[in-house]
């Protein structure tokens, strides 16, 4: 059983289209990237997924269940980090979880294993207002995490944080994919998508224009097909990646005068840039 | 509909209301103006309840509205409320959960008012018992204008005209006949005449009904902008 599937959905806004026959599938323990610029269509989609938006046409499910049918009992199977924070800025971080522990009904060490998890148990009395950007949004996290969730949905999840709580952030959602959850994950930075997602899509213009894992849609529009050599002498040269220009190759570390290789494969920013014109911001 | 649920949402709002202070006076200024006021001031030509009377009324068409309108406005604006609602809790629940917490809230100032007004026994229950039908007649204003605003900007801007219809119109009528007479069909002036008019005995049915009919109103605009607008 998927744990999304995403069957022919189009959703308008005031006659404008913003997604157009959107079809897709998540296994559990994926951690699936939409990507496309601001106002793409990425949060309507999460909206419609988790049942809050109803499509014009085409069906979602999650976990086997049409989106529009979840009962409060799947809810409990499901984790959300959205664009607002949705905290109480007067309550402490203990405080916030609490009233999501009891919607769900844990038990109080679920709240301060989620702390923990994230970092943040020894600021369990802190208000939010205390907190800094970074520790707010792992604080979500553990909001989103604590009832142990089957899917997990990222609504641009790092978006705006230093690079420190991004990777510490990144490694907490390795360690839930670990677990088996299935991460559904938008953003608009690219690094984030290559570095952490078994698959893409790409988002434009309400239309997914590729799907795939990051080194496939970056292969597949490798059209120089070239590798960029710098010697220890800080040389640089470009050769065609072919069987002529293996000798030259095995020459340089032969002598072992490479101080680094490069390949041509484009970032999947600049496939997005090459597909649609636009950049991704 | 479930009672845990009601629960998580009341306790959250009773931890957050203490914390809180534009809210919180809310709940704490009339009490103690009426008890400021009734202790400093003792004229022979003024009852002992005025008072405690005056202060009660605005306190019916006054905090509810401002405390509910408000709370909705700022978790609108921070995001807090779609995210209860994207964790399944329904706006029936999260409603009652806050009016509950409002109307307990309330009647606690209340009480501390009837107190002050000496009022005991029978008395005691009438003052809440009233008091209390124009509390849940502004809750249903109040969750009217917390629905149909979009943040806490909106919902002040609405709910000041609101409540002070509702707090003043009741004062004024005591010095315009015309204030006096077009007010009779708001329900906090009714209120203000049931306290004024008792004992129990001398009641009539007219203000009851025209308070019923107030809140069977504003039950029906409630509903139909909550079915329109949701949360």
């Amino acid at each position: 059983m998927n744990a999304i599937e995403v069957r022919g959905i189009s959703q308008s806004f005031l006659q404008k289209e913003v997604l157009n026959n959107i079809s897709f599938e998540i296994q559990k323990g994926e951690i699936f990237g939409l990507l496309g610029p601001s106002g793409a269509g990425k949060t309507t989609l999460i909206n419609i997924i988790i049942g809050q938006i109803k499509p014009n046409n085409g069906k979602t499910f999650v976990l086997g269940k049409n989106s529009l049918e979840l009962s409060r009992k799947d809810y409990t199977q499901l984790g959300l980090v959205l664009d607002q924070l949705g905290l109480y800025e007067r309550l402490s971080c203990m405080d916030n979880l609490q009233l999501y522990a009891s919607l769900y009904q844990l038990e109080k060490s679920k709240i301060e294993e989620a702390l923990k998890y994230v970092q943040l148990f020894d600021d369990r009395k802190k208000t939010v207002n205390e907190l800094s950007k970074g520790m707010k949004q792992r604080l979500i996290i553990a909001r989103a995490i604590m009832h142990h969730p089957q899917v997990l949905f990222l609504d641009e999840p790092t978006s705006g944080l230093d690079p420190a709580t991004t990777l510490k952030i990144h490694e907490l959602l390795l360690e839930l994919k670990k677990q088996g959850t299935a991460i559904f994950l938008t953003t608009h930075n690219m690094e984030e998508a290559s570095s952490l997602c078994d698959r893409v899509a790409l988002l434009n213009e309400g239309h997914i224009i590729e799907c795939d894992t990051p080194v496939a849609i970056c292969s597949r529009y490798n059209q120089l097909n070239t590798v960029t050599i710098t010697t220890k002498d800080h040389h640089q040269y470009t050769i065609q990646n072919n069987k002529e220009n293996a000798k030259v190759l095995f020459e340089e570390m032969q002598t072992e005068n490479i101080l680094s290789i490069h390949s041509s494969e484009p970032t999947l920013g600049s496939v997005f840039i090459s597909l649609t014109g636009r950049e991704l911001i | 509909m479930s009672y845990h649920v009601i629960k998580a949402i009341f306790i959250k709002q009773y931890k957050d209301t203490l914390k809180n202070i534009s809210i919180l006076i809310q709940l704490i200024m009339f009490p103690a103006i009426s008890i400021v006021m009734t202790s400093s001031i003792q004229v022979s030509e003024i009852p002992s309840q005025y008072f405690v009377i005056l202060f009660a009324t605005m306190y019916v068409g006054m905090t509810p509205i401002i405390m509910i309108s408000n709370i909705m406005g700022e978790e609108k604006e921070k995001g807090s409320l779609k995210m209860l609602m994207m964790s399944n809790v329904k706006p029936t629940e999260y409603i009652l959960g806050v009016s509950l917490f409002v109307m307990v809230g309330c009647l606690i100032g209340l009480f501390v008012m009837a107190m002050v007004g000496g009022y005991r026994g029978i008395e005691l229950i009438t003052f809440v018992g009233i008091c209390s039908l124009g509390m849940l007649t502004s809750i249903f204003l109040g969750s009217v204008i917390g629905i149909v605003a979009k943040d806490q900007i909106a919902s002040n801007s609405l709910s000041v005209p609101a409540m002070l219809i509702c707090s003043f119109v009741p004062m004024l009528s005591m010095f315009n006949e015309n204030i006096r007479h077009y007010g009779g069909f708001i329900y906090t002036q009714q209120i203000n005449e049931l306290l004024t008019h008792s004992p129990i005995t001398s009641f009539s049915l007219q203000p009851f009904v025209i308070i019923f009919l107030n809140m069977m109103v504003l039950l029906g605009i409630y509903i139909y902008v909550f079915q329109k607008r949701k949360l």
